[in-house]
Parts: C-alpha cells; structure tokens; sequence
C-alpha cells in the first residue's frame, strides 16, 4: 500500500474519533477526494448557522506536496464570502502553496480555513474575481495566488 | 527517453488551456523523470579532482587545492532544495553503516528518543509518524547494507524525502522548544513569529537550509558534529569552514559521535570527504 494512503487513513480516523468542533467529514470513501463540512463557531453574522463544504483533492505525492483544496457549491452549502475566496470556490491562503508543509493535516488545514473566516468582516469577493473566475484553471493549485491584503 | 541536448517534446503536444489535471500530473512526472536519470538525488562519490577541473576561477582553484589530495572528495547531491538536508542525511547513514552493530543499536534508540523534541512542539503524532517510521525502517536495514544499497535507499525519494521530513521537524521542533535561544536571531525588528519562521525555513519541503537551520539540526540531533566549507569568491587561499557543534552534548550516552563536512558553493551544499 503506496505510503500516502497509510497516511489519510490515519488522518480520517483521528478526524471521525476526535472531531474539531465545527469539522466533520461530510465524505471519504476514497483516498483521492474527500468533502469536508466547515462552520464558523462564533457568532460572526457573515457566517452563522451557515455550513461550508471544503474539497480536498490528493494525489500519491501527498503529504509533501499539498493537496488541492477549495470550497464546492452543492445543496444548503454556498461559497463564503471572504477577501480571499473566489466564487468559484477557490482559496487564495498561504498554506495552500508556499506555506505547506507534510506536518499539516486535512483537520489542520480545515482549522486553518475555519480562523480565516472567523476572523473576517468584509462581506466581500477578491477585487479580480470577476476577471480569476473567468479565465481560472480547473485546479487551483496551478494558480500562483498574489495576496491582496497581509491584513485581512 | 530524452538525449542530451535535446529538448523535451512533451510539452508541446498539448494547448496549456486544455490540459487536464491527470495530463498535468503526467507531464510533471515525465519531467522529473527526465531530470533524475541525469541528476540522481545522492549522486557516486568523487575525487577532488573532479571538482578542481570544474573550475577555471584561481580562488576556487587555490581553495580546491586546500581541501587536500589523496583520498579527499565530495559526492554530489541534487539541487532541489533540500540538498543540504539530503547530504547530511546521507552522511548520517553512511557513516553509522560502518559502525559495529551494537553502536548503531544505540545510535538508533538515541534518535528515538529524540522522537520526543517532536511531540514536545506540539507535533500531531500522525502528521510526522510516517516519516519517523521510514527513518527507523532504514537503521533497520544498516547493519548489512551495502554502500550501493545504501545509495540506492537514498535514490528512492520516497524513503530520502521521508527522512529529510523527519530530520527538519526535529530542526524545527529544536527552534520551537528553545525560542528564547534563536528569537533574537529571527527577529526582523518587527516582531518574530518563530512557528511561522519553522513554517517557511524548515518545515516546507523544498526550502534549503539556512545557517540557523543548520544549527538546529546539530542540536536536535547532538549525537553530530558539522562542518560546512565554503567555497565562495571570498578572499583567501583556503576555504573558510564554519563548525556546528551540538549545544547539548551527548557525551553521557552511548551513541557514538559523527563528524558530517558539507561543501557549499553559493546555493547549494554536496557532501564532502576529508
């Protein structure tokens, strides 16, 4: 068994016997893509009582190489707004690309996700959403994101 | 399979717009088989002399000529990134794979123990399990392996990047457990963060060694002591080396000592053989 699924397997069972409040595996029936249902447990008005679903995408280079994640639109599950989030879903945050490393985990990058919305306020998209999401490559991996604003 | 000189072709066949995620993860793959089978991650050792015909330069050739004759060399390691932590790493190994068997029982428990530094950092167990795992599954092995074998563990990135993870999170966990000691080297003037330094230097695969991280290392592991040469156009006839010694000795345990040389030239580290 390739090394990577030992490592999801370990991860998926100490995200389903040790939950982070707020974080639970909506699906994970493979080692190639799971869904991850986030809430934001404080009562930030942007996002109360709204639950999120996070993609994750991973290939046999995982964990060192980060996996692909974004937000997906299904059914009660929109895209937050957030300076940050594209709304086709993708996710411009520093672990997602040059700040990954193979200690992080599905639930630490979930958590790391949860405090970016947590701490936001602006009801807002990227100012290039509208010219990303047009010509945006299928995976956002292959996006070399400029950060807009360090603040937010 | 793609000869010298001759450009990769592979690229070309398919408009950017339309590749998809399989084709893209197929292309990079192709790409870097194509740069392994020239460029091995831990490369045969080499005589000095090697390196002396490389240059023309006569500051790089007097500080060559320095280094020594006779059985000097060095071994060339990838550019990748993680060159400094490959080579020592390598070292690491093939120094132990020369030792008695109990000696390398004992150097391997040592570094178990050290497993500790890592949950010490608030590591999750399964975050650097793994990598942890694939370390002891080489000292395992050690006792018998041949120098080939040894280099060809090392040519599996799966097992050498494992290794290399293991061996920045102790660097890593080191900084976290001792910040008072490494903060002021960090610090910018704007407020450090040390788990966000951790995060960018060390921790990210992929980010070459700098001379703290270098330091960490040598004090995560203590059982180790490093020399780096730096062959630079610095002045000089003789290369400047920079020693790392561990700042906790290990003299109370059992595991033996290693001296590790490294050879820097500007970006990049080989091992090198006194």
């Amino acid at each position: 068994m390739p090394g990577y699924t030992k490592r999801l397997g370990r991860e998926l069972s100490d995200l389903k016997s040790n939950p982070a409040v707020g974080i639970s595996v909506f699906q994970a029936d493979d080692f190639r893509i799971w869904l991850i249902d986030i809430q934001v447990m404080d009562n930030n008005p942007l996002y109360v009582s709204k639950t999120f679903r996070l993609q994750f995408r991973f290939t046999p280079t995982y964990p060192i190489e980060a996996p692909e994640v974004q937000f997906i639109r299904s059914l009660g599950r929109e895209i937050p707004m957030h300076p940050h989030i594209y709304s086709n879903g993708h996710i411009c945050l520093d672990v997602l690309g040059s700040g990954w490393s193979p200690i992080q985990t599905v639930g630490s990058v979930s958590m790391s996700i949860q405090s970016m919305l947590a701490g936001n306020d602006r009801n807002e998209r990227p100012p290039d959403d509208a010219r990303y999401v047009a010509s945006a490559p299928i995976s956002p991996k292959q996006t070399r994101f400029v950060y807009h604003d360090d603040n937010v | 399979m793609v000869q010298d000189g001759e450009l990769p072709t592979i690229a070309v066949e398919h408009d950017p717009d339309q590749l998809d995620d399989l084709t893209i993860l197929r292309l990079t793959q192709e790409i870097k088989d194509v740069e392994a089978s020239k460029n091995p991650l831990v490369g045969e050792f080499k005589s000095i002399s090697v390196l002396l015909d490389e240059y023309k330069d006569a500051t790089f050739r007097s500080k060559i000529k320095a280094l020594g004759g006779g059985n000097a060399g060095y071994r060339p390691v990838r550019g990748d990134g993680n060159c400094a932590w490959r080579a020592f790493a390598f070292r690491y190994f093939e120094l132990l794979s020369k030792l008695s068997k109990e000696e390398i029982e004992a150097s391997s428990k040592f570094l178990q123990s050290r497993t500790g530094l890592l949950d010490a950092a608030g590591y999750s167990e399964t975050g650097y399990i793994d990598f942890v795992e694939e370390t002891f599954n080489l000292f395992q092995k050690l006792p018998d392996i041949t120098p080939e074998q040894l280099v060809s563990e090392f040519n599996n990135a799966e097992v050498s990047s494992a290794i290399i993870v293991h061996f920045r999170l102790l660097a890593a966990a080191y900084i976290k457990t001792h910040s008072g000691d490494y903060l002021p080297f960090i610090d910018d003037g704007e407020g450090a963060d040390i788990s966000e330094y951790c995060n960018r230097n060390i921790e990210a695969f992929s980010v070459e060694a700098d001379h703290l991280a270098l330091s960490a290392l040598v004090n995560s592991m203590t059982t180790v002591d490093l020399g780096v040469v730096y062959m630079d156009r610095s002045a000089g006839e003789e290369a400047v080396v920079h020693n790392f010694f561990p700042a906790e000795s290990a003299a109370e345990v059992d595991p033996p000592l290693l001296k590790i040389d490294l050879l820097y030239r500007p970006g990049h580290y080989d091992i090198f053989y006194k």
